[in-house]
């Protein structure tokens, strides 16, 4: 079943040209001419209950424009959004009950108190009952393992542990389902780990339809089977991970470390040379001609280690961008 | 009960801004009181102007330290620059219940703590030997009672209005620092409205400012040569009329809502 549909959505948002200078400000206050910006032109995508999808592409590309339309914040230029069978922008309390969307640039927790003054909060508006909110505070507890933390001033948290709260706050209501944008932005590694995780668990034990974004690659390697990549409002790619990797596999990675420090120069002719750093090199070589050319190095060269592997995701992605459409 | 709970909650939250409230109400404070001074010497020697006396205007100038501490509502510049322009609204339009009601519920806090600070500079003013003369009729102080609560109401209202203008000028201080000025001018918090000249409370009376502070104070202090039914049904067609007006704003100005920087 589609819990989420988005048929040709397009937001335009409005904004306007301010002539430099003084006389430019004084003539904007007279006559202010507003042009549109597109976000997101025309795209469609239907999500399944319980699946897990990666939203990623590069800076201003409409990830959260797209996603602040499917949780009913700001109203389309056009096109039809559906989620859950509701349309988000008439948010109707039912609506907002079986939804969330986290940000990880904002917070909604009260600064200045403790984060279970929010969770309190949320308690009331979402109609939790007693029970309920004892057992999910105690679950989301063990899980995110905030115990110490949820009694401590928002403001004396840490980034990460903030996140945990914020994470907290916003599946006190259970959610069917999550938008969760870049929710591992500025986190250590071991707290990104824990994150993802959490919200693998979630998505599981809850059959839970999450959409993610994330400029972390492996946020959405190890989470998401399928991704949706976006470019200047436009849908890219829509399909599983794996076979967008095996498309663009007709690559392979070559890490080489030499003996002795060899001239960039001389390797220009193996392939292309994605990083070359001290004594190792990696270098991106076409699927068929590897064998050939691992032989040649290994001729040519005093090679100490070397090492062959698909290339990264992020390889792939860039890739993606740069032929655009797949 | 949800929503006393919920006014419980942003209750405690509004504490932890005390000591920042009780800067506010003594900057607001300081208008009446220099005002109560001067008049106390204006008048004196048994001076009437236009039936005030001494007396009057003391007790006038002490309840409208409180009335404007609990009346006058200060919603407008949050929904404006916090909520729309800093886009915090996303937070609330995210919630599963009205914006207007979790408004409401902040802001009856505020007025809470800011009624209390009033009520105890009023007691200390009365220690010292001030003193306050209201109406000892109870029909009139109930009268009075449901004037000054319809006013809190008109008030917030019309605030949250002003506030959600922002959804259409990037420049809302043109509107807001007017209507500051306007207040201190028409809503008797300058001097009582039957003061101002003619032509001015000709035109103020159809604005909603001289029942902010004016007619609530004079309700309480049972003032002779006004309607007060007339207040209380004008007062009532100013909210209905004024929540008509919001809800309509509301629903076209939601629509440029863009969340910016979030
Ligand atoms: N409130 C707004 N007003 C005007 N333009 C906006 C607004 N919000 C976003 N935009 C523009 O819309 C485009 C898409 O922005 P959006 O925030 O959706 O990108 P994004 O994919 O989330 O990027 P990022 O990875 O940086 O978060 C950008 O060109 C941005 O400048
Ligand atoms: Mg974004």
């Amino acid at each position: 079943m589609n819990v989420i549909e988005l048929k040709h959505l397009t937001k335009n948002f409005r904004s306007y040209k301010k002539e430099p200078g003084f006389l430019g400000g004084v003539k904007s206050l007279v006559s202010r001419k507003y042009f549109p910006v597109p976000a997101i032109s025309d795209i469609s995508f239907s999500i399944n209950e319980g699946e897990l999808v990666g939203f990623i592409g590069p800076n201003g590309a409409g990830k959260t424009t797209t996603m602040k339309c499917l949780s009913g914040l700001i109203y389309p230029t056009s096109g039809k959004v559906s989620v859950l069978g509701y349309t988000p922008f008439q948010r109707k309390p039912n609506f907002l009950k079986q939804i969330s969307l986290v940000m990880g640039q904002k917070n909604q927790l009260w600064w200045d108190l403790p984060a279970y003054e929010t969770l309190l909060l949320n308690k009331e508006i979402y109609d939790i009952s007693d029970d309920d909110f004892e057992k999910r505070v105690g679950e989301l507890t063990d899980l995110l393992d905030v115990k110490d933390i949820l009694h401590v001033q928002v403001r004396k948290l840490s980034l990460g542990q903030r996140m945990k709260c914020e994470l907290m706050a916003a599946l006190i209501h259970h959610p069917k389902i999550l938008f969760l944008d870049e929710p591992t932005i500025g986190l250590d590694v071991v707290v990104q780990e824990k994150l993802r995780e959490f919200i693998k668990m979630y998505n599981k034990k809850y059959k839970a339809t999450i959409l993610l974004t994330s400029h972390y690659m492996q946020d959405v390697k190890e989470l998401c089977k399928r991704i949706i990549i976006i470019d200047h409002g436009e849908i890219l790619y829509d399909g599983r991970l794996d076979s967008v990797v095996k498309k663009f596999s007709n690559e392979k990675l070559i890490t080489i470390t030499f003996e002795k420090e060899v001239p960039a120069e001389a390797l220009k002719p193996f392939g292309k040379i994605e990083s070359f750093e001290q004594r190792t090199a990696k270098i991106i070589v076409p699927l068929k001609k590897t064998k050939d050319i691992v032989s040649r190095l290994l001729d040519e060269f005093n090679v100490e280690d070397l090492n062959i592997e698909e290339p990264e995701i992020e390889e792939i992605i860039r890739n993606v961008f740069a032929k655009k459409k797949v | 009960m949800k929503y006393l709970r919920i006014l419980l909650l942003y209750s405690q939250h509004v504490l932890q801004y005390r000591t920042r409230s009780f800067i506010w109400f003594l900057i607001s404070f300081l208008n009446p009181f220099i005002l109560l001074m001067f008049w106390d010497g204006a008048l004196e020697g048994g001076k009437v102007i236009n039936g005030w006396n001494a007396a009057s205007m003391q007790t006038y100038y002490l309840l409208v330290i409180v009335a404007q501490s609990v009346l006058i509502t200060h919603v407008e510049n949050e929904v404006a620059v916090e909520d729309i322009r800093q886009g915090n609204l996303v937070r609330e339009l995210l919630k599963p219940i009205d914006y207007l009601w979790l408004k409401l519920s902040n802001e009856i806090s505020w007025r809470f703590i800011q009624g209390f600070y009033g009520l105890v500079v009023l007691s200390i003013f009365l220690l010292q030997g001030l003193s306050v003369q209201i109406t000892s009729e109870v029909p009139m102080i109930i009268q009075a009672i449901i004037i000054a609560l319809l006013a809190l109401t008109m008030s917030f209202m019309f605030k949250m209005i002003l506030g959600i203008l922002a959804f259409w000028m990037t420049d809302i201080y043109g509107i807001l620092e007017p209507n500051d000025v306007f207040i201190i001018m028409f809503s008797g918090t300058l001097m009582p409205f039957d003061l101002l000249p003619e032509w001015i409370r000709n035109i103020a009376q159809f604005t909603p400012y001289p029942y902010l502070v004016y007619y609530p104070v004079a309700a309480l202090m049972g003032r002779g040569g006004i309607n007060f039914f007339q207040v209380m049904t004008n007062e009532i067609f100013w909210i209905v009329g004024l929540f008509a007006l919001y809800r309509s704003l509301w629903f076209f100005g939601v629509k440029r809502f863009s969340g910016v920087g979030q």
